[in-house]
């Protein structure tokens, strides 16, 4: 990475903060450096052939290798103001390019956009998946997505250790297309997440999906990508048989509805969790192939209303796929010092995900759990608000209380019992009327369906 | 504490007397006290049976609760100051966290001027006397007025944020 040594400070300020006007705001040969230095981020091993011009090279700006050396990939930049257009002459230019300098995968790479009959020629049968045009906008997700992708490497460089292609954006979208194309109803797919311990992510996931099942009659799937597999604890099979779990579709030898089994609650189903999720894990670093069709799984299950999804506490894989999949984001929160560092990470990750699938959920917000009315936590919940507010996160206006009552339910249905947290003792406790509150909050116009 | 005691256990048991006296003419039962009981069975194995009245009967609990307990600990809702604040813009650069000190101008980015008294009220007088460090360190040589009362503070950082 020594060719980038200058400009890092700058190149990385831009892929905290990406923006059209920063990049429009560097000469042309530092554009295509810093598209140089992404791709670099991105896995690959990137040559600038810039200066080699056809026949002496081949002609395009970049040459980007797997870690073999061998060439997968040609990149070609354009530096435009926003209202010039890439025209379909110089794709088509670009295209001959790639066709005599052995006819390798192409990005073309803008600031702007690309004309109609541009895409067009890149959408014609010859020229699908190998042409790729990156327009400004792609190229603002590309650069999120690499972003919290990426891990250190034994000479301190921040970087995929595969080739991740800006293609999986392309992929993305197509299946996000198609899936508002479907006329039948889909499941709400809810990701409860926050990367600190702790914060009751299992309680909330539990809790929502018995208050939805029991008082709004709607059918739930419960998912526990979590390795510790509390929420599986707590919901045990009926029967004792042995029963399939998520490790089996991440090892490849199950799909995502075979793990679905049924729970002692009526209406709520569940698909296990199991500690091998934790030796599977390959942590935070990007796989799109693999988080795009866990996306087209889970959206692609059947008679759900809703599909609520509770998450580990850390930066894995399924903490990724899990954010990948959401319709609606609720992070739990605690008003406690340690406890809000959490969010930010999982912010980051949540920010990399909606880049890969191109679309924001409907909604995103912080639910504040395992309040307690005293001095300290008044004092500090306004720093906490506030901060989640200038992360354009919502906060629910319900809390949930800290309850000694949550353990006992959790304790009794780990046990089998049948009753919830609303139903096991004769008054319902503070935390099962935040949970009611909760839901009337986000569903608030159908409390008689 | 004992008066509102007091005051809640006469609402209830009124509310009831009027309830059961009411079910015991449409029933034609003139036993008020038996009635209560069979009531209460009666909705008892209801509650088992029906989601539905099982949620109305959690409905009425709560606005029962609501009447008779001013200030619930129970699964607060719409009751926090600042709640009905809109930010209007996200902002950079300011992670999730407590320990950090008030930072007025962050929140003047956040809620604008027009929310930023609101916005700075539910702070404590430590934090805003944080806050106002930051201000005075913009300008030298002003302070509040009066550094033990939170609206001398408040109306010292407004007034200096923007000069």
């Amino acid at each position: 990475m020594d060719q980038f040594m200058a400009q890092v400070p700058v190149f990385e300020q831009l892929i905290a903060e990406p923006s059209l006007n920063a990049m429009l705001a560097l000469s042309w040969q530092d554009f295509q450096k810093f598209i140089e230095y992404l791709f670099a981020c991105a896995g690959y091993r990137v040559e600038d052939v810039s200066q080699l011009h056809f026949p002496n090279g081949p002609g395009v700006d970049l040459n980007i290798k797997a870690e073999t050396g061998k060439v997968i990939g040609r990149v070609e930049v354009r530096r435009l103001i926003l209202t010039t257009k890439v025209d379909v002459n110089d794709v088509s230019a670009f295209w001959g390019m790639l066709d005599v300098a052995g006819g390798k995968t192409g990005y073309l790479i803008t600031t702007s956009d690309f004309t109609a009959p541009a895409k067009a020629f890149a959408a014609t049968a010859t020229t699908r998946e190998k042409l790729w045009l990156i327009e400004g906008a792609r190229l603002l997700r590309y650069i999120s997505y690499v972003r919290s992708s990426r891990g250190k490497n034994a000479q301190g460089f921040r970087r995929i250790p595969h080739p991740t292609s800006p293609h999986w954006l392309f992929h993305a979208d197509t299946w996000q297309a198609a899936r508002a194309q479907q006329t039948t109803n889909h499941a709400t797919i809810c990701t409860v997440s926050n990367n600190k311990g702790g914060v009751a992510k299992t309680t909330t996931a539990l809790n929502l999906g018995v208050v939805l099942a029991e008082m709004r009659q709607r059918s739930i799937l419960l998912i526990d990508m979590d390795g510790q597999a509390s929420l599986t604890f707590a919901l045990p099979p009926p029967d004792p048989a042995p029963v399939p779990n998520l490790a089996d579709y991440f090892a490849g030898y199950r799909k995502l509805q075979e793990l679905i089994t049924p729970t002692e609650f009526p209406g709520i189903h569940i698909i296990r969790a199991h500690p091998d999720l934790h030796a599977m894990d390959t942590g935070g670093i990007a796989k799109p192939e693999s988080e795009l069709r866990f996306v087209k799984d889970v959206q692609s299950i059947p008679n759900y209303d809703w599909i609520i999804i509770d998450t580990p506490p850390a930066r894995t894989q399924y903490t990724r796929h899990a954010l990948a999949a959401a319709d609606q984001v609720i992070i739990p929160v605690v008003v406690e010092t340690l406890a809000a560092n959490g969010v930010n990470s999982m912010l980051n990750t949540y920010e990399s995900m909606r880049a890969l699938v191109g679309k924001p959920p409907a909604l995103l917000g912080a639910i504040i759990t395992r309040w307690k009315q005293n001095a300290l936590m008044q004092t500090e919940k306004p720093t906490l608000v506030d901060a989640l507010r200038s992360k354009s996160v919502h906060v629910f206006a319900t809390s949930i209380p800290h309850d000694d009552n949550v353990d006992k339910a959790i304790r009794g249905t780990s046990l089998g019992s049948k009753k919830s947290l609303f139903t096991f003792r004769k008054n319902m406790g503070a935390a099962a009327v935040g949970y009611q509150n909760f839901v009337e909050e986000i569903l608030p116009n159908d409390l008689n369906q | 504490m004992t008066s509102t005691s007091n005051t809640k256990r006469r609402l209830l048991q009124q509310r009831l007397n009027e309830i059961v006296q009411h079910s015991g003419e449409l029933l034609e039962l003139s036993d008020l006290k038996a009635l209560s009981v069979a009531i209460a069975e009666a909705a008892a194995d209801a509650i088992k049976q029906d989601a539905v009245f099982a949620q109305k009967v959690c409905k009425h609990y709560k606005e029962l609760a609501n009447v008779t307990s001013p200030a619930p600990h129970t699964g607060m809702k719409g009751q926090n100051e600042g709640d009905d604040l809109v930010p209007i813009k996200a902002v950079a650069g300011h992670d999730v966290g407590i320990v950090a000190p008030l930072d007025p101008y962050f929140l003047q980015e956040l809620y604008g001027d027009a929310q930023l008294p609101k916005a700075l009220k539910r702070y404590t007088l430590k934090h805003l006397l944080e806050g106002a460090a930051l201000v005075e360190r913009k300008h030298p040589g002003t302070k509040p007025a009066n550094k033990t009362k939170k609206d001398a503070v408040i109306a010292y950082i407004i007034n200096y944020i923007n000069a």
